[in-house]
């Protein structure tokens, strides 16, 4: 009986430094054989229905090096254009270009280019979605007037990996001005499965900065020819483009769903100088979207909330002095951010696209009233009654109470 | 025969943990409760009412197991129904526990192959686990029980704080609106609920070997409380993150793993969670085993059970493979045709037995008069 466990202890140790001894194993992926996606670039490809992917690959070997530490010129970066009927068949595509094997746990960034958006994105946003290698938080972005791939050869000043420079831009951007912010792929994936809202995502400008080059198949960076620019939003109407939100369009689309970032600055017209302007710095706010109901019949009411200090003006200022000045800026600001919601409003209604989640608010609060109505509410949304509801105030004046005296 | 020394001892908290681990494992690999939910908002309220469900089924099952101190309900069934009838029972229950076993191995194969290791065959996954589950099994229950209490509050320690580490894409608003699919909208997911509340019934195999016996029922009822909770964070958590894609989630857990991003630096905590997923099925399949080798000893009248465990596990393989074309086959029967088995199985079982009971306790007590 010993003698047999012992055999037997044998055996498995035997097996062991077998098992142990053989290279490698199902599904294995060495460190040096992957190439690592940062950004995705998606086109549509003429007019065949094809889709062109540009993908940046991060070259680990220059970015990792004492020449690259002293400032080297190699480009960190790879970038690669392939085309395929589908995303999965250009995806294929990569494999034929790219020696090593593409891995997309590190993509950051999904661009789509504005005719591939206008088409729609859903299948493309399928793809990524179901692959379990993607992350679910790169951000997503449209192209405004131009191509992914014509982007994609672009650079920034401040970031060797333009992958940097993009999600840099993009948060920095939403953490100081109201006007953006970011959108990852699972946000996109649920608002575009979500009843009665529709998506925004970010859209950035081609800027050339030296026209007539093509930088695309340069190894060594000499100089920065194309970059990149935050310009509004890219609003849908389901997963299609339908048009843009301006700066000034989307801080107050940002007001109305509540997501307005603290310290941004908006111009007041002065209401006793015309054609002057008195700077606030908003300080608190809040807004919400409420359904009025009233049998089968329904409206809205947009209701903001928002607080402000003032930061500059461009006149004698005294508020101690005179109250009433104080008061009527007071108004002005109201006024003001009235007519602008008021304004965004209407181009949401203009361009059809339920961006505020109207219907979702309504089938939030009057889930049978919304499954009566949503078949029609294309049809409802661009003649909706909306009214909006302002309560602005000014708190402070800043460290000073009065401007400077004219002498 | 099952002897209970003093080395298959377990306590109340690793009975807890093993009965917590043993549910809230279908929570993170395919979560068969939202996808049988028709309007995901409503899950978090199917759990809630599948939980309070469960809890007299529960208390039921671990009821039974007072009456008859140091006998499990392979051996009490003997007793109550005869040699016939109670190993038909007995025969049941082994069967649906075997079968357990065998489908928890297959979604952590399925889990493995779709979310980590795409080119390894299922196969593969499915010997390792099982394989390492009867390994597991064969150091007997106060092994398991130990492992299953560190990775039961483990994993609920590391499922809780999810809506603080992914704080920017959780919207509350998704939670609305409240009963989106009216109350009859709940009763298929909080029957799914109830339906795997119902393998509790390897409790009884377990409280003959808790320290505490008398208390079985109350440590049960603290298990479905702890795993209802768990069960009901969980659905609201994935919803206000997923919104309506919730449902089409095929690793639920695995994806609120990978939606965390703090800083761009602590990322991609999907793999700690199938680290945790991976250890607490393998748990279970043991848990499972155990119990279908321990019955089938009983009920043969082995001297020793645990030659079985590799045969046992060697066919939970060949089950957990064959019995499901794809993983679609798998989802639809766990949402359609197993809460009904289940339901049936756990209803008919307990009812039998509980009635069985009552009828012997009344004749003990005429004849003792």
């Amino acid at each position: 009986m010993r003698r047999q466990t012992r055999a037997l202890r044998f055996l498995g140790l035997f097996l062991a430094m077998v098992i142990a001894g053989v290279p490698g194993c199902w599904s294995r992926k060495e460190i040096d054989s992957l190439g690592f996606i940062t950004i995705a670039g998606l086109d549509a490809y003429g007019d065949t229905g094809r889709i062109l992917l540009t993908v940046h690959f991060a070259k680990p070997f220059a970015i990792a090096t004492e020449q690259a530490a002293r400032g080297a010129q190699e480009k960190p970066f790879w970038v690669v254009n392939v085309e395929g009927e589908t995303m999965s068949s250009a995806v294929r595509e990569l494999f034929l270009n790219a020696p090593r094997t593409p891995f997309w746990g590190h993509c950051r960034l999904i661009l789509v280019g504005e005719e591939l958006a206008r088409r729609g994105i859903k299948d493309v946003v399928d793809w990524f979605d179901r692959n379990g290698r993607v992350g679910k938080r790169p951000n997503v972005a449209v192209v405004k007037g131009g191509t992914a791939a014509e982007l994609l050869q672009g650079e920034f000043s401040l970031e060797r990996m333009p992958v940097q420079g993009y999600t840099g831009l993009l948060e920095s951007a939403s953490l100081m001005l109201s006007r953006f912010r970011t959108s990852c792929l699972v946000e996109l994936t649920r608002i575009l499965e979500e009843e009665g809202m529709e998506p925004v995502l970010p859209a950035f400008d081609i800027v050339r900065v030296r026209s007539g080059s093509d930088d695309a198949g340069e190894l060594v960076r000499t100089e920065i020819t194309t970059t990149a620019k935050l310009a509004g939003f890219a609003v849908f109407r389901g997963d299609k483009l339908v048009g843009w939100l301006d700066e000034e369009e989307s801080r107050f689309y940002h007001l109305i769903g509540g997501l307005f970032v603290e310290a941004d600055y908006i111009d007041v017209p002065d209401p006793h100088y015309p054609g002057k302007v008195v700077s606030l710095q908003l300080t608190r706010s809040r807004g919400e979207v409420d359904p009025v109901v009233s049998g089968d019949r329904v409206s809205f009411r947009v209701r903001v909330w928002v607080r402000a200090r003032v930061t500059g003006v461009q006149r004698e200022f005294d508020p101690v002095k005179t109250p009433s000045d104080w008061s009527d800026l007071e108004r002005a600001f109201e006024k003001e951010i009235e007519a602008q919601v008021a304004q965004v409003v209407s181009k949401a209604k203009s361009l059809n696209a339920d961006i505020f989640g109207f219907g979702a608010s309504l089938y939030r609060n009057a889930p049978q009233l919304w499954a009566r109505l949503k078949d029609a509410w294309d049809d409802m949304f661009p003649v909706l009654a909306v009214e909006v509801e302002v309560d602005a105030a000014l708190l402070r004046t800043g460290v000073v109470l009065r401007s400077i005296r004219e002498r | 025969m099952l002897t209970v020394d003093k080395k298959d001892i377990i306590g109340p908290s690793q009975f807890v943990g093993l009965l917590t681990l043993s549910r809230i494992i279908p929570v993170t690999v395919g979560f068969p409760l939202l996808t049988a939910t028709e309007k995901p908002q409503d899950a978090w309220v199917a759990s809630l009412l599948g939980t309070l469900v469960s809890v007299p089924v529960v208390l039921a099952i671990t009821g039974l197991s007072l009456r008859h101190p140091g006998r499990t309900v392979i051996q009490y069934s003997q007793d109550l129904l005869g040699p016939v009838f109670g190993k038909l029972i007995g025969l049941t229950l082994t069967a649906y526990w075997f079968m357990t076993a065998a489908d928890v191995a297959r979604a952590l194969g399925e889990a493995f192959v779709e979310g980590a290791m795409p080119e390894t065959p299922l196969v593969a996954f499915l010997i390792v686990a099982c394989a390492a589950g009867a390994a597991t099994a064969r150091c007997g229950i106060e092994v398991i029980a130990r492992m299953a209490e560190i990775v039961a509050y483990g994993a609920i320690l590391l499922l809780l704080p999810i809506p603080l580490l992914a704080h920017d894409v959780v919207k509350f608003d998704n939670l609305r609106p409240f009963l989106a699919g009216g109350i009859a909208g709940l009763v298929r997911p909080a029957s799914v609920a109830v339906a795997f509340f119902v393998q509790f019934m390897v409790a009884g195999m377990l409280v003959p070997h808790l320290n505490r016996p008398e208390r079985a029922p109350a440590f049960a009822f603290y298990s479905v409380l702890v795993s209802g909770f768990v069960l009901v964070w969980v659905s609201a958590v994935l919803v206000m993150i997923f919104g309506s894609r919730a449902s089409a989630l095929f690793l639920p857990a695995y994806a609120l793993g990978r939606v965390i991003s703090i800083a761009q630096s602590v990322e991609r905590v999907d793999v700690v969670i199938l680290a945790l997923l991976t250890v607490g099925s393998l748990l279970k399949i043991a848990l499972f085993l155990w119990a279908t080798a321990v019955a089938l000893q009983q009920m043969l009248g082995l001297e020793e059970g645990r030659c079985l465990f590799y045969p046992l596990a060697s066919l939970a393989v060949s089950l957990g493979v064959l019995a499901f074309k794809d993983y679609l086959e798998f989802v639809r029967f766990f949402i359609r045709s197993w809460p009904v088995y289940s339901l049936m199985l756990g209803t008919t079982v307990t009812g039998v037995l509980g009635l069985a009971s009552l009828v012997r306790g009344r004749t003990i007590r005429r004849q003792g008069r």
